[in-house]
């Protein structure tokens, strides 16, 4: 009882409204309406002649124009477009809708305030690089301000301002019951992700829209393209087309050269920068339809778990010179097209298998004595070519912490295996993403997708995958990219990544498998693990943001799944523990 | 290299079918077959009239043989999909097709016996559900069984050996095939709670279509529960419109008629419960008096979720509700099912210390009331001439006696199959363990941080993890049943308990894993040889039904108006305002008995007081339309519609003034109009109909006494208008 009652007031009184949460929000309880004839205004700082403000090149200035053009015109969109009536919210049968009159005060200036100027690289930045923070100020008198160093900045300051209103019921008008409203906001992390696999299944253009789309409005910053794996290459190589002529799933599955650009270009539109991965050397059978002399031990059956983690088995041969040609030839297609949008490449290098090198012709063992300095020279390679076109490399922890490779400084390190190897790799002195897969991986707990035979089918029932059981969302919310890092290294933390591998996800259930629980990690990411107490975030106040944040995903289009049954939204926190 | 033989093996057979058939051969030649075939129905006693002896029902056969036929064009030619994920990439396996190809010539449908008289509310076991299936190389076709569904099974097994060409048509590489098959169970079903989260009508309908087409027949639905009272009951319309979420998220009695209607001619029966006493808070919002516990803030003691309520034990204002709702509701059920289920699960013995007619947890005390209560509630099921289902616990736990017709829904264990059958009674399958399709989400519940928050990490739900379809493939409905009991068991259910399942996670929640209970309760468990069946095999069938369901595009509705479906509607529908007889053949195909009228502009000119509905069955619109003069010509000036809706605005009466209206128009899923919102200019109407002083120009007028109609003048008309 004692602790139902003040967090009880507590919710309703305060509003829901935004997700992630910002650094400091305070509303009030005074309504205003707004129309689609309210007018947003752009003005760069006073102190500087042009209109978005020093425009140290024609490139960087286009860009800020194009960013702050589409986050009006997306603001308008969701507004009155794609807003939701927020029934479920509110005790049934009650009128909690108010009502517009000839008194009502709308919203009557909408001003965008950019007090530096864009970096050069705002459409491909560098973590750090651009300042995303905000504030927002709304009066009771309907006079809004939001103020940015950044576009991006004010990109997300108009994403946090759309969440603050909602639909009348039939068309009645949209409005805010928050005002006035204040609020300073910045993120915690500079490197918000999404890991996409498009291998194992394929993922329409469509669906990778409507992913950008979904990222940018959690204020997500990242899209991990995991474009290609054993099972598929669907990625086209103008140089090289049999890869994926070859290669892809079936030829309605590929990506063109401008399907990339297009995406990037989207990307860099709302602040979510596409990085790309060719994983190699292992998880890349899918290599040998085309180019079969490349790869070893490619699909051994029946004992491909014997020289890979997943069927097909296959990797890119260790000691090659047609390898290392191949790789530079590929890359040499691949990585001038995406400099332009990225600042980024990821190069993979996780779960290589040593048995498949007894397989391998160039090699021929398993020992990693004799592998270890093979797999220096060859991501050697591979790091000099990624940063001859000035692109920063990304390499999975395996790379660092089991091969024990000397990389890069610039090098970042993806973990995914424990807290430990977040700890290990900033140990190093790399700069680290978290995505341990025990929280943030989002394909677990759907069950194996292999099948049993008959006579072994006793030992693995109940057919649990590896990383079983669903990462719900609170599980998700529960993790701390900073856990067991030194506070003198969480600077090399840069951020992290919820990934959706895809043996079971497809276009169907893709909405699905990856909201609203990436919302989990978004708020993570931006907010903090931590309350502004030190103090783990409560699911208790989250669970009815991330409910509302789930209506507003749903209006946009995305098949996100329910949060709460209408029950638990319409009392409180009756369904609290 | 054990395992590499069976790869072989499976290379070589063909997948298709799902749930697997009896006994099924197949060759390997190509059969093309395009929307020219026809499909013939011929009946053991051609000379007799209908489908057989005089005590079977011709009209439901009939209808259910001739949807199953234009669902079989339907998925054949338009929900059809190309099979390239089951063959290696960029392999040559489509058949080409040439001027030698053949052709699936004839299709013929044999009904060896007629349909018994329920066919359309079968009680288990009283329809033979068997079928064979023929397809020879030389293209002839033939389905035998001894029902109407059964042929229905069969065709539904005929579009299965079909896949779609990627440039077009519609070819089996399967033929010869040879097929026998019957049901292991007679009771498949599905049960969907639309109290936690609504589900639209389009949902049900897409729910009935892909439990059809995986040859399941029962849609068990849990309409009611403690969060909400989506369920419409006309004698006390209160019940949803307090307890329902929102206005928009009931189930009107046409609602429910239409689903069973639609479920009845796909051969799946909706069996609905009323969940009590237990699970029946949402009833407090319209009757606090009848609730116990209602709400506790301590809701962990009183319930096994939050909002903690019961209806009261041993009160005679219970015994009345209950008797007032189920005289409402079972009538209208009737005609469409043999079954009612009366719930009784999850009892908390605690709350009825809060109940002011016991105030006591001693089951001592509880025990022999519940025994009247539910008697009570059993002779009411009875007395309409259904058959009572409850939840295990009223006999496990409760230990109530129980008429022995009563069928008991299991499902805490295995355990609890084989006390059921022990005990004489017949038991329906479903342990939680395996079925329960909502597992594995995590918790829906909140915890506070601190201790609560730590405890309960990491936040998986009490029947985690997640029933993967393997897992439900491996339960057998009959494990730890005695032989000689298992004709007790009549089969199970899978269940989407719906705390975090809502229309946008329906689909993906339900499918494909319910098709792993669909096969076992068709199959069986265990395959011809008594082995349980093979995931290997199996997981490329279920891959293939999957794109077979994704074909059918389970989210859309099932039914949609054409463009040609709208204009008649609309035609029929002019035609009996626009004739003075001869328009109750029309009405009989366009309107549906109960349809509902609301028009305040028709109110106003008849004097009726606004807001009213104005015509609540079709026998009563055409008793008002008879009374009016005819409109004449009737112009379309706008038709627009959606799936279910139809918007068009019209114009009648062109002299001497033109009389336009817009009416809104409901539509089933049999294409028949439910409901209609009509407003027509009131004022041009009465001036044409010989009230002149009301023309348009209002304000010359307005002060005038002249009578408008028999009760009112045009001035009283205007005053008496509301909301101005």
């Amino acid at each position: 009882m004692l602790a139902l009652l003040p967090i009880l007031a507590l919710c309703v009184a305060s509003g829901q409204a935004l997700w992630p949460i910002p650094l400091t929000y305070t509303t009030g309880n005074q309504t205003l309406w707004i129309d689609q004839n309210v007018k947003i205004t752009y003005k760069a700082s006073a102190s500087q002649p042009s209109t978005y403000g020093s425009a140290p090149n024609s490139s960087t200035s286009t860009w800020t124009d194009k960013i702050i053009t589409n986050a009006i015109e997306r603001t308008y969109d969701t507004l009155f477009n794609k807003n939701f009536y927020p029934w479920k919210f509110h005790p049934r049968n009650t009128a909690f809708e108010p009502t517009q009159t000839r008194a009502s005060t709308f919203i009557k200036t909408i001003t965008l305030v950019q007090n530096a100027s864009d970096p050069t690289d705002i459409m491909k930045p560098t973590t750090g690089d651009v300042d995303e923070g905000y504030s927002l100020a709304m009066t009771t008198e309907g006079v809004v301000t939001i103020t940015a160093a950044s576009s991006i900045g004010l990109l997300h300051g108009l994403t946090s301002f759309t969440q603050l209103f909602y639909q009348c019921n039939g068309g009645g008008g949209v409005y805010t019951p928050l005002a006035p409203v204040s609020i300073t906001d910045a993120p915690k992390f500079g490197w918000r992700g999404l890991n996409i696999d498009t291998s194992r299944t394929f993922k329409p253009m469509s669906d990778m829209y409507a992913m950008i789309d979904a990222l940018s409005y959690n204020k997500m910053n990242r899209l991990h393209w995991h474009v290609t794996d054993s099972q598929a290459w669907p990625l086209e190589i103008p140089s090289m087309p049999d890869l994926a002529g070859k290669g892809a799933y079936i030829s309605s599955q590929k990506y063109s050269a401008a399907d990339v650009q297009g995406l990037t270009e989207y990307g860099a539109l709302l602040g979510v920068e596409v990085v790309v991965e060719i994983d190699n050397p292992g998880h890349t059978a899918s290599i040998a339809f085309s180019r079969p002399d490349l790869i070893a031990a490619f699909d051994i059956e029946p004992n491909w778990d014997t020289y890979a983690a997943e069927p097909p088995s296959g990797t890119l041969k260790l000691n090659s010179p047609a390898v290392g040609d191949f790789l530079a030839e590929l890359f040499d297609d691949l990585l001038p097209r995406l400099t332009s949008l990225s600042s980024y490449f990821h190069l993979g290098g996780d779960e290589v298998n040593m048995n498949a090198y007894n397989l391998d012709d160039t090699v021929r063992s398993n020992l990693s004595s004799v592998l270890q300095p093979l797999m220096q020279k060859y991501m050697d390679r591979n790091m000099a070519q990624v940063q001859s076109y000035g692109l920063v490399p990304l390499v999975w922890e395996e790379m660092l912490l089991q091969w024990n490779l000397t990389l890069p400084a610039e090098t970042i390190i993806q973990t995914w295996q424990s807290d430990q190897a977040v700890a290990d790799a900033v140990g190093k002195g790399y700069r680290a993403l978290a995505g341990n897969y025990e929280f943030w991986y989002l394909d677990c707990g759907k069950g194996q997708w292999l099948d049993f035979y008959p006579s072994d089918a006793a030992q693995y029932w109940p057919f649990q995958d590896y990383c079983a059981p669903f990462h719900n969302w609170r599980l998700m919310y529960s993790y701390d990219p900073l856990t067991g890092v030194p506070d003198n290294a969480t600077h090399l933390v840069l951020g992290g990544e919820a990934h959706i591998w895809s043996e079971q996800t497809d276009s169907v259930n893709f909405d699905q498998m990856v909201w609203p629980r990436t919302c989990a990690a978004a708020e993570v990411l931006w907010s903090g693990a931590k309350d502004a107490g030190g103090q783990n975030r409560s699911q208790v106040t989250a669970s009815p943001r991330l409910a509302e944040m789930r209506e507003r995903l749903v209006a946009r289009g995305i098949r996100a799944e329910p949060v709460r049954m209408p029950f638990c939204s319409m009392n409180g926190t009756q369904c609290a523990l | 290299m054990l395992r590499s033989l069976v790869i072989a093996l499976c290379a070589t057979s063909a997948s298709a079918i799902w749930p697997i058939p009896s006994t099924y051969t197949s060759g390997g030649e190509v059969l093309w077959i395009t929307r020219d075939v026809a499909i013939n129905y011929k009946t053991a006693n051609e000379t007799t009239h209908g489908y057989g002896s005089p005590s079977n029902n011709s009209s439901w056969s009939s209808d259910i043989v001739t949807s199953a036929v234009e669902r079989t064009y339907d998925t054949l030619f338009t929900k059809n999909f190309v099979q390239w994920k089951f063959h290696p990439r960029f392999s040559d396996y489509e058949p080409a097709l040439t001027s030698n190809s053949t052709y699936v010539k004839s299709i013929t449908l044999y009904q060896t016996a007629a349909d018994p008289s329920t066919i359309m509310k079968p009680t288990a076991g009283s329809v033979d559900e068997s079928y064979t299936l023929d397809v020879l190389a030389s293209g002839e076709a033939t389905i035998t069984a001894a029902s109407s569904i059964g042929l229905l099974y069969g065709l539904t097994t005929f579009t299965q050996l079909f896949y779609e060409c990627n440039g077009g048509g519609v070819y089996t590489t399967l033929a010869p095939v040879h097929i026998t098959d019957s049901p292991k169970f007679p009771w498949r079903g599905l049960n969907i709670d639309t109290s936690r989260t609504f589900k639209p009508m389009s949902d049900m309908y897409a729910m009935v279509d892909a439990l059809s087409y995986n040859k399941m027949n029962r849609l068990h639905w849990h309409i009611t529960d403690a969060q909400s009272w989506p369920l419409e009951i006309p004698t006390m319309p209160e019940l949803a419109d307090k307890g329902a979420y929102a206005s928009f998220q009931k189930y009107s009695p046409a609602d429910v008629a239409a689903l069973q209607e639609y479920g009845a001619l796909l051969g799946v029966e909706v069996v609905m419960e009323i969940d009590n006493p237990g699970h029946t808070s949402s009833i407090a919002f319209a009757y606090p008096d009848l609730i116990a516990a209602f709400n506790e803030a301590d809701w962990s003691s009183y319930a096994s979720e939050p909002p903690s309520g019961t209806l009261k034990l041993n009160s005679t204002a219970v015994y009345d509700f209950l008797e007032r709702l189920l005289d409402d509701l079972l009538p209208r059920l009737k005609p469409l099912t043999s079954y009612f289920h009366l719930g009784g699960d999850e009892v908390n013995v605690n709350a009825y210390t809060l109940d002011n007619t016991v105030g006591t947890n001693s089951t001592a005390i509880l025990q022999p009331l519940m025994q009247k209560y539910m008697d009570r509630n059993i002779q009411q099921v009875q007395a309409a001439g259904l058959v009572p289902l409850v939840w295990e616990e009223m006999l496990l736990d409760w230990n109530l006696t129980l008429p022995s017709e009563t069928i008991v829904q299991t499902w805490l264990s295995d355990e609890s199959v084989a006390a059921t059958v022990a005990k004489g009674h017949k038991a329906l399958a479903g342990n939680y363990n395996f079925w329960y399709l909502d597992c594995g989400q995590g918790q829906w519940l909140d915890f506070y941080p601190g201790t609560s928050s730590a405890e309960y990490w990491p936040y998986a739900d009490y029947c985690s993890p997640r029933h993967n379809w393997r897992l439900m493939y491996s339960y057998d409905p009959l494990g730890g049943v005695p032989e000689n009991s298992t004709h007790l068991v009549l089969g199970g259910e899978a269940h989407i308990w719906s705390e975090q399942t809502d229309t946008v996670n329906l689909d993906q929640m339900v499918w494909p894993r319910t098709c792993a209970a669909g096969e076992v309760l068709w199959s069986g468990a265990k395959d011809a040889s008594g082995q349980n069946r093979s995931q290997i095999t199996a997981s490329p069938r279920l891959s293939e039904m999957r794109e077979r369901l994704v074909a059918r595009g389970a989210r859309k509705p099932c039914f949609c108006l054409t463009d040609s479906d709208a204009s008649d509607l609309v035609a029929g529908f002019t035609t009996i305002a626009a004739e003075h007889t001869g328009y109750e053949g029309v009405a009989d195909q366009i309107l549906v008995d109960n349809f509902t009228s609301i028009s305040d502009s028709v109110n106003f000119v008849d004097g009726i007081p606004l807001n009213t509905t104005m015509t609540t069955s079709r026998a009563q619109l055409l008793q008002q339309e008879a009374k009016l003069p005819p409109t004449g010509k009737v112009t379309d000036l706008f038709i627009s519609h959606t799936c279910d809706t139809i918007t068009w605005y019209f114009e009648f009466g062109t002299t001497p003034l033109p009389t336009r209206g817009i009416a809104i128009l409901f539509v089933n899923a049999e294409k028949k109009i439910y409901k209609a919102y009509r407003e027509i200019n009131s004022a041009a109407l009465l001036y044409n109909v010989g009230r002149p002083e009301c023309t348009s120009n209002w304000t010359a007028t307005v002060g005038d006494t002249g009578p408008v109609s028999s009760n009112s003048t045009c001035k009283s008309c205007l005053e008496g208008r509301t909301g101005d």
